[in-house]
């Protein structure tokens, strides 16, 4: 188990040093730099280059590459470029939103699933099983930024009985996370749904039966808990990937998150934003994956996750 | 219950899947439109027809689903929008099998460091959070068609490849694998002869959702404003010009989007039918279990 | 056509009856009558909302560049020497008047009475030591150079002289020196303050308004309870609390409007979503209009042969129906314009030989240039090609489309290319484009000419960008570059322009009109062409 551990925390810090890596050199590739867009498009060159020197961009890539490295180990985000504001405090508030979001929408995601995914198994074949089957696959396949947009129009504005932007508590969290919930459950539902016909023809479920035990303890008690094992992957994965920021949702709903910062970063050439931005994100992601690895083996030693 | 059923049986068995075969089958002829008929290739620019509602007018054919923001005919753009769809869905879907299969059997096949390597590099490149990569890659190269594609395969064969290392994995020590390598089979006789052929089915599924969410991905970028810039009509691009005029101009939503959602909820339709037909340990719903 | 010269609309006072107005009235007095039976508690009311479509990125005067909504905040919370009149001619703020004693030497005499939100009295001293921050390249430690240097690139030295003036000593002559005087005054004690510490209450402010609060979702400023700037830096507010709300989203701030969320939207609205406010006949809403300082035109680069020859460029601005996309992209909020500043304008130039739709003499005169059309017209074979290249913006895209339709029709055949937006400028600054569209907003002198059109202005020197080069308007625009007095200015600039009509480097299409849309209970807020916020200053809501 410890080996596993040390493995597992290796390859942690194998993964973010290489995402951090490839974030610093892959926005000095791309054309244009923060001094165009913070000093504007008819800003003269000499000034440019000035404002180039005096952030030291104009030093050696390699020098400003380890110079960042060692920044970041010291998890020192920098400076936003724009007006040299410090990153981590607005990086916290972000991600805290990016947070609620991703939760809520988590928690939609799974109830809904449960909900579709067991009685679409249990009614297995049936109208009810179609018309969930229907309805998922159409949450996936609808873009959000449309179906948020006529949502949003419907509840903000037409019937005005939702808060048209993020920032009013509670109430503006209802309809992100119901889009962005949605769209997950219908992927996570047909896991369960076939996760748990899977076990329902397990022997133990037939020997349940034959010993007269009502059916729905059945389902809860013994089916559920087995199926749901190797949903729990999945539904890892896809807590992870909320926190990656839903850029789009985020757009849509005028959500004050991780995405929407980053995308902000990217426009106006902000490296030490991005980076930022990006490296929290995978170490979010990197960590969660651990987790699920890790407590995978606790809870069923065979297997040995790739 | 049988356990295999055919495609045939299939779609004779549920009318969705024929229905989505039908659809996918009739995007693909209407992409092949402007190809035969060129002036259909030439989406028109007139002014005075700015956001005209659809008309059903037999001596302009065009104006059935309306005009855009620059009164060039919504019908004209959806079908020259099927073919780059179609064309960045199947391209996408081509470039994640042509990197992922051969990267997936490597590792699974040969383990060890091979298999190390590949999977370091999924680490990473899923590490990253999503839409960062296609991000970079559409804003480095300024957002063509080729780039779009380019961006969705550089994570899209991450998937493909998990699929082709998990399975060579478990079958490179099955008995008949033993026994070819036995017969002093070489590793590439063993690989194209008999851990192949055993991916496809599960391969073929995948790459169905891959292509569907491909295209649903490049609308997502058309909204970010990353779409295709250099000319192109997508789906997407109408969709993202379409949203401004949701309540005064529903019609140059409802049609793109209609288009898209039957395009893509088909090819998810098809690909849990292919699951069904191909993998007859899992059921679906549509075919009835 | 439309024909908006001046006009300011109110399209919802027509729906406001005479018993709405007593009612209002009604309401004012009650309203008024309120604080001598409750206190202070009434006088809190709700705040003013107005929409943002981005993030100020700083207000520091220091540091604040070419973001547009800082420009606007800046002087509702820090006074600067100038501000502009309407018809964009420099007037004192905290300056009482000015003198060039030479070309080179400017005094500037700094009005007295002005005090900081601190209490304290604002001095020639603390304009010295703002300009010299500007100007230095090393200001402060730690603290990096101000963004705002490279305008001041003529000015050699700022000292005071005597108790209130200050001396701005110039390496050349340049006359637009003044308007580039409109730096919020710090006091001297901040400028060694970090950017952070100048936000936080610290009374630094000298404007109408102070700084409250900051976040990526809104800007609150209050009332400057202090303000003495009044009137020349505004009145003195009758709103106690301004919120911004920042909607990135055009159609979230058309929403937020129609929901309530939000009082005032200025140059933010989609032109089809003014147009339809402007319709409703319910008056919840007041539409004003007015032709903006922004100048679109569709420009050439010189290094692309088909565009060497003037006929070709005459052709191309013949071709181009104007009224047409107008009319059908921007909802006829536009006024045609045939030179670079609007009517009204200091510098501008009516321009007597406008290029109107002629599609005719446009045919004539691409034959005339040897590019004939091979199939009469059939539109399978071109005269000629070529690309414009446009910034992702939806609605220059639609410009550039309905121009390419248009072309057509004489047999030439455009491409439309959309770039994100610093790649758009990478392409520009390199030269990479053939023609490209993308307006000029807020510049103030005509000086900006020199920087446009000038052969040595061609980039990374200026935005010459299509390398347009001719030698007599390059005399005429250095001549007038180190001129003070306006009216000699204001001729030679008339002279250049008119050359600047007969070459045809630029296509310039119309001016904007701008608009301001706010909720009824909203009056006093006033368009100027350069889309200023200062009139928040003296805008009630009830």
């Amino acid at each position: 188990m410890l080996a596993a551990v040390a493995k597992i925390l290796f390859r942690l810090f194998f993964v973010i040093f290489s995402v951090v890596t490839v974030i610093f050199f892959i926005q000095r590739m791309i054309p244009g730099t923060p001094a165009d867009a913070i000093l504007g498009p008819d800003a003269p060159l000499v000034q440019k280059q000035e404002w180039l020197r005096q952030n030291g961009f104009d030093r050696p890539i390699s020098q400003q590459y380890v110079e960042y490295l060692q920044g970041i180990a010291q998890g020192d985000f920098g400076r936003r470029l724009v007006d040299g504001r410090p990153i981590a405090p607005q990086l916290s508030i972000r991600l805290q939103s990016t947070a609620k979001l991703a939760v809520s929408a988590f928690a939609v995601s799974l109830c809904l699933a449960l909900i579709l995914g067991v009685s679409a198994a249990v009614k297995a074949g049936t109208l009810l099983d179609k018309v969930f089957a229907l309805f998922s696959l159409l949450m996936v396949s609808a873009p959000v930024f449309m179906t948020g947009t006529l949502l949003l129009w419907l509840f903000a504005v037409r019937w005005n009985v939702l808060p048209l932007t993020g920032h009013s508590g509670f109430r503006s969290l209802i309809l992100p996370a119901l889009c962005l919930g949605a769209a997950l459950a219908a992927m996570t539902s047909r896991m369960v749904r076939a996760s748990l016909l899977d076990v329902l023809r397990e022997d133990y479920i037939r020997t349940a039966k034959a010993k007269g035990l009502p059916a729905l303890r059945i389902y809860l008690s013994h089916a559920l808990r087995n199926a749901l094992l190797p949903v729990l992957t999945v539904l890892g994965l896809q807590l992870a990937g909320l926190l990656g920021g839903a850029v789009i949702t985020e757009q849509v709903f005028t959500w004050p998150g991780l995405g929407t910062l980053m995308l902000e970063g990217v426009n106006q050439r902000d490296y030490n934003l991005v980076s930022a931005c990006v490296v929290v994100l995978a170490f979010i992601h990197v960590v969660i994956s651990a987790i699920i690895d890790l407590l995978q083996r606790l809870i069923d030693p065979r297997t040995v996750t790739e | 219950m049988k356990l295999n059923i055919t495609l045939m049986q299939q779609i004779r068995r549920d009318r969705l899947t024929l229905v989505s075969l039908f659809v996918v089958f009739f995007w693909g002829a209407v992409s092949f439109l402007p190809v035969l008929f060129p002036e259909l290739a030439y989406v028109e620019i007139d002014l005075p027809k700015t956001r005209q509602p659809p008309m059903v007018d037999f001596s302009q054919p065009l104006g059935f689903f309306g005009y855009d923001t620059v009164g060039s005919s919504i019908l004209l753009q959806i079908i020259n929008g099927a073919g780059v769809s179609l064309v960045v869905g199947g391209a996408t879907v081509l470039g994640a099998l042509m990197v992922g299969v051969p990267l997936g059997a490597v590792a699974g096949y040969f383990g060890g460091r091979s298999d190390a390597l590949v999977g370091r590099v999924m680490d990473v490149l899923l590490a990253f959070p999503p839409l960062v990569l296609p991000l970079a890659i559409a804003v480095f190269f300024g957002g063509g068609l080729w780039t779009i594609i380019f961006a969705l395969c550089a994570g899209g064969w991450i998937g493909s490849a998990k699929i082709v290392r998990a399975q060579f994995r478990a079958l490179k020590n099955a008995d008949f694998v033993v026994a070819a390598t036995a017969l002093g089979a070489t590793p590439a006789r063993i690989i194209f002869r008999h851990l192949l052929p055993s991916v496809v089915s599960p391969l073929t599924v995948h790459s169905t959702f891959t292509m569907a969410g491909a295209i649903l991905a490049e609308a997502g970028l058309s909204f970010l404003g990353l779409g295709l810039g250099d000319g192109h009509v997508s789906w997407g691009g109408l969709l993202s010009e379409a949203r401004a005029y949701l309540i005064e101009s529903p019609h140059m939503a409802i049609f793109p989007s209609l288009s898209m959602l039957s395009l893509v909820l088909s090819l998810n339709f098809l690909g849990e039918a292919l699951r069904v037909v191909l993998d007859p340990r899992q059921s679906s719903p549509l075919g009835g279990g | 056509m439309f024909n908006f010269k001046w006009l300011t609309i109110a399209a919802g006072w027509s729906g406001w009856s005479a018993r709405g107005r007593f009612a209002g009235a009604l309401l004012l007095m009650l309203s008024g009558a309120w604080p001598c039976l409750s206190g202070s508690a009434a006088e809190v009311g709700t705040p003013l909302t107005v929409a943002f479509d981005t993030r100020p990125r700083t207000v520091d005067p220091r540091y604040v560049s070419t973001d547009a909504n800082s420009q606007y905040l800046e002087p509702l919370l820090f006074l600067p020497l100038f501000g502009f009149t309407e018809e964009s001619i420099p007037q004192g703020v905290v300056a009482e008047s000015f003198t060039y004693t030479d070309a080179k030497t400017l005094f500037v005499r700094v009005r007295e009475g002005i005090r900081f939100a601190s209490g304290r009295h604002l001095t020639a001293d603390d304009v010295v030591a703002t300009y010299n921050f500007v100007l230095s390249s090393q200001p402060a430690a730690s603290l990096p150079p101000s963004p705002r240097r490279g305008t001041f690139a003529r000015v050699a030295t700022v000292s005071r002289v005597g108790e209130r003036d200050v001396k701005f000593e110039l390496s050349e002559p340049d006359a637009s020196l003044i308007s580039n005087l409109v730096i919020g005054i710090l006091p001297k004690e901040a400028l060694v303050r970090a950017p952070d510490d100048v936000f936080a209450r610290q009374g630094f402010e000298s404007g109408p308004f102070v700084l409250d609060r900051m976040s990526d979702s809104d800007w609150r400023l209050v009332r400057n309870e202090k303000f003495s700037g009044a009137p020349f830096g505004g009145a003195f507010p009758s709103v106690r609390e301004i919120i911004f709300k920042i909607l990135t989203d055009n159609n979230t701030r058309f929403a937020a409007l129609l929901k309530g969320d939000v009082d005032l939207v200025q140059n933010s609205l989609d032109t089809d979503k003014v147009a339809e406010l402007m319709k409703r006949s319910s008056g919840e809403f007041n539409v004003q209009l007015r032709t903006s300082d922004s100048t679109a035109f569709l420009a050439f680069n010189f290094k692309h042969k088909l565009f060497a020859d003037v006929r070709v460029r005459r052709a191309i601005a013949l071709a181009i129906n104007r009224e047409e996309i107008l009319k059908f992209t921007l909802q006829g909020m536009g006024k045609i314009s045939n030179s670079m500043f609007p009517e009204g304008h200091a510098f501008h130039f009516d321009n007597p030989k406008p290029l109107n739709h002629n599609l005719r003499e446009a045919e004539l005169l691409l034959d005339a240039a040897g590019l004939t059309d091979p199939d009469g017209a059939k539109n399978g074979k071109f005269r000629a090609e070529f690309s414009i290249k446009v910034p992702l913006n939806r609605e220059r895209i639609a410009v550039a489309k309905g121009i390419a339709g248009q072309l057509r029709k004489v047999g030439l055949k455009v491409k439309v290319e959309v770039l994100e937006f610093n790649m758009f400028l990478k392409h520009l600054n390199e030269g990479n484009m053939q023609a490209w569209i993308a307006p000029w907003t807020g510049y103030k002198d005509g000086d900006h000419l020199h920087f446009v059109f000038h052969s040595s202005r061609v980039p990374p020197q200026g935005a010459n960008r299509g390398a347009y080069a001719n030698q007599k308007l390059d005399e005429l625009l250095d001549k007038a570059k180190s001129e003070s007095s306006l009216s000699i200015r204001q001729k030679l600039y008339k002279q250049a322009q008119e050359m600047i009509a007969d070459d045809i480097p630029y296509v310039f299409l119309w001016h904007r009109v701008g608009h301001v849309v706010t909720r009824k209970s909203v009056t006093g807020f006033k368009i100027y062409p350069d889309g200023r916020y200062t009139s928040l200053s003296s805008t009630e809501k009830r």
